[in-house]
């Protein structure tokens, strides 16, 4: 993987933390959208798909770019923003854990990831321990934000935080579009069910109560 | 080696005020007010030398020596760190350390001599500056770790000889990650605003300027110089880590070092006119963010040396 790439991962880790520490639904959404776009790029940078390649592989590589940005970086954050609106809901009010503790609990959980990604001896990540190392993070982080928050909008960014972590260990293990990928493209369609289902609840709710948990929101 | 020596000292004594002048600057332009003169806090500090200090009747001899212990500690801290060259006047095994507790022990004097004063409104200030500085020594020393690790050392002069050059902004993050972090710690530590606010005066959420409020006159002077001492050697370890300069320095390295100090100070002033302050309850987690972050740059070194 190029030194490119490196700064690309830490920098979604660092979006990671953020989303993390982060009770404000609106920051945690730019951020994720944010994130979509850093993640539309790690495909160039790690496929060595270059201007020598052939076409077909080049045109191969625009379209995962092309889709991951219009999905991850734009239409899903817009939906996203539009349920926010819609229910008037604009912070998480009490995570399970205190957000202070949170940030520990992360750091523990990335030095953990990257404890494991060295420890895994994969051939195919030969090398490219760091993409192994920041996806992995990302899962954990991912995970820990499904199961602290209540919020169910907050819930879907962590999904879409795991999906991410998910792709960057598969760009990181493969290094070249193939099926796999293109299978882990059935996670974006979980999270646009999700959203619908965050949708529908917001149109079913009229405002008063959300998130998953009853009654324990703005009443 | 003896010139050297005596630009360090030089450039270290007469160059701190003018950083704090151009934050005001900057905050001024962007207010569009006109602002004071850059020079106005050499001008403050000359005036309050002339000053008579007044104590109260309840202090004792560690009020007196707050201000001077906490001045003395900054200067010898200047002193361990390498400013216009890649070496210091003073540079031996686990300078590193001895920086990061020098500061430790100003800020110890610091509010030793507020709590002295008997004063309850001091005694906060003194309570969260406290506080906050515990969180903010560990994001400190981490990012020094970030910089340490990869030579197997704890001198500044080693650590800087052996930092990567070439086209570190891709190919080293954790440098990266070490910039921000102790820019993030720069504005704790100087008390500057997301953390708390250098303006504002009497009002119950102040930290710094809090603690002292019973100083006067030289005493004064010597905690407003020693402000601007602190924010210039966060500064000149940012430049180091951001631009090389070579070991034997020269013109070129008080060039730089000036002139990132003022880069450094003028981002400061842009930071401080588009954020508002934290609010009290989210600076220990502005904090801890930074040292998560520092985290990460260590775990990143480490996965990148093999270990």
């Amino acid at each position: 993987m190029t030194t490119y790439a490196d700064s690309l991962l830490v920098a979604l880790l660092a979006l990671d933390l953020y989303m993390v520490s982060t009770n404000r639904l609106g920051s945690c959404i730019r951020a994720s959208a944010l994130q979509g776009v850093l993640l539309s790029a790690l495909p160039v940078l790690v496929s060595g798909i270059g201007p020598s390649s052939s076409f077909w592989d080049a045109m191969h590589l625009a379209a995962i770019v092309i889709g991951t940005l219009c999905v991850k970086g734009l239409l899903i954050p817009w939906v996203l923003f539009r349920a926010m609106r819609s229910r008037g809901e604009t912070r998480e009010f009490e995570p399970f854990v205190s957000l202070h503790l949170s940030q520990v609990i992360n750091g523990v959980l990335c030095g953990g990831a990257f404890w494991i990604a060295t420890g895994l001896s994969l051939p195919a990540a030969n090398g490219h321990a760091m993409g192994l190392a920041v996806g992995l993070a990302t899962l954990f982080i991912g995970l820990y934000m499904i199961i602290n928050r209540h919020n169910s909008i907050s819930q879907v960014l962590g999904f879409l935080v795991v999906e991410s972590g998910v792709m960057v260990i598969a760009w990181a293990l493969l290094r070249k579009p193939s099926f796999v990928i293109e299978v882990g493209a059935l996670l974006d369609v979980l999270v646009a069910v999700m959203v619908l289902g965050v949708l529908a609840t917001s149109l079913e709710a009229t405002g008063s109560e959300g998130g998953v948990r009853k009654g324990d929101t703005s009443q | 080696m003896i010139a050297q020596w005596v630009v360090h000292v030089l450039v270290l004594l007469l160059f701190p005020p003018l950083l704090l002048g151009v934050i005001g600057t900057t905050k001024a332009w962007f207010a569009g007010r006109k602002g004071p003169p850059l020079l106005q806090l050499y001008f403050d500090v000359w005036k309050l030398l002339h000053k008579e200090a007044v104590y109260s009747r309840t202090t004792t001899w560690i009020f007196r020596a707050g201000p001077i212990v906490s001045l003395a500690s900054l200067l010898s801290a200047g002193l361990v760190l390498p400013l216009t060259s890649g070496s210091a006047p003073l540079s031996f095994g686990g300078d590193v350390i001895a920086f990061a507790y020098l500061l430790g022990l100003g800020r110890y004097f610091t509010m030793a001599a507020a709590l002295d004063t008997g004063s309850s409104f001091e005694g906060m200030g003194a309570s969260r500056e406290a506080a906050f500085s515990a969180l903010a020594e560990p994001a400190l020393l981490v990012a020094l770790a970030i910089v340490c690790v990869p030579a197997s050392t704890v001198s500044f002069a080693d650590a800087f000889a052996a930092l990567p050059w070439s086209s570190w902004g891709a190919a080293h993050p954790e440098i990266l990650i070490a910039v921000v972090v102790i820019f993030l710690v720069l504005l704790a530590e100087n008390s500057r605003i997301p953390v708390d606010d250098p303006a504002t005066h009497l009002e119950l959420t102040m930290i710094h300027e809090v603690m002292v409020l019973d100083h006067s006159g030289p005493d004064f002077a010597f905690i407003l110089y020693g402000s601007a001492v602190k924010i210039f050697l966060f500064s000149a370890l940012l430049v180091h880590l951001i631009i090389p300069v070579s070991p034997d320095g020269g013109w070129l390295g008080i060039l730089v070092v000036c002139a990132g100090g003022v880069a450094i100070a003028v981002a400061i002033g842009v930071v401080e006119s588009g954020m508002a302050r934290l609010r009290l309850v989210r600076v220990p987690q502005f904090l801890i963010g930074a040292s998560v972050l520092g985290a990460i740059g260590i775990f990143v070194v480490l996965l990148r040396a093999g270990r």
